[in-house]
């Protein structure tokens, strides 16, 4: 938006003493990579995967692509350093480590992108 | 505590703090500028919207210590250039103002808007102007307001 962006709360870095989160061009994804719906309820596993390779809603990411974005995109990276929340409590982490999430990415994208059937 | 130097609204700013402290606390405690005002505290409502390296920005929660050597630029400022004088006019012409309260942020945020956008549609408007928050509801006017700056400023080639 013109007058409203990102930058106007979001900084470079995570504000731990205010606890805004911040990283590098912090924004939103784009409406056509949703990975959940207008009420906020997370898509299915089949329809995220769909959204995730699907080149004409994922900048055109083919699978080592994907695997890169995985590894070097900070706004991908920030998720293991996600910093405080307004009460001070740290965020909650991803269940599994960057490198073994880059592991998993990496058979994925070996395997060809398998994604689940179904909606 | 830690030094900063700042470049506000133009001039140069030295100012010692502890570096948590947010910009709205540092503009309003440190450099009596209190043109800028609090409202929430949270980034919700606007009242706090400042300019920060050219982007309207919520001083309330950006930590001193984040803002670095992009230039600073206040409602107390805003006025030195084109559009900010342009909008400022336009806000006395029409009589934006009720109470006033949230009407540094609202002209901070229609001038990021007229800046990026020099002939914003409504939607443009509701969209950028609809983090700041008018208890009042000069929402109405506001929008006419920045429609007229708008007008003068394309008449004037700005």
């Amino acid at each position: 938006m013109p007058g409203l962006n990102c930058a106007g709360c979001h900084q470079e870095t995570n504000a731990d003493s205010t606890g805004v989160p911040g990283g590098h061009n912090w924004h939103l994804a784009p409406l056509s990579m949703q990975w959940q719906d207008t009420n906020d309820r997370p898509l299915s596993s089949a329809a995220v995967c769909r959204a995730v390779t699907d080149r004409s809603r994922n900048n055109k990411l083919d699978g080592p692509a994907l695997l890169k974005h995985h590894e070097e995109e900070a706004l991908v990276i920030w998720a293991w350093n996600p910093g405080r929340k307004p009460d001070g409590s740290l965020r909650t982490l991803p269940p599994l480590t960057h490198e073994q999430f880059i592991a998993a990415t990496r058979r994925w994208v070996q395997a060809g992108t398998p994604c689940p059937s179904g909606k | 505590m830690a030094t900063y130097q700042l470049n506000v609204n133009g001039q140069r700013k030295e100012v010692t703090v502890d570096p948590s402290t947010p910009l709205l606390w540092v503009l309003r405690e440190e450099l009596k500028m209190t043109g800028t005002k609090f409202g929430c505290g949270i980034s919700a409502c606007g009242a706090c919207t400042v300019h920060v390296g050219g982007v309207a920005t919520r001083s309330c929660i950006v930590p001193i210590s984040h803002v670095g050597e992009r230039p600073i630029i206040t409602i107390e400022g805003i006025g030195q250039d084109a559009v900010g004088r342009a909008v400022q006019d336009a806000w006395v012409d029409t009589d934006v103002v009720q109470c006033g309260y949230c009407q540094s942020g609202q002209i901070m945020t229609a001038v990021a808007l007229l800046k990026h956008t020099p002939k914003p549609s409504d939607q443009n408007i509701d969209e950028s102007m609809g983090g700041n928050i008018c208890r009042c509801a000069t929402y109405v006017r506001i929008r006419e307001a920045i429609k007229n700056a708008a007008a003068e400023l394309t008449k004037g080639g700005a």
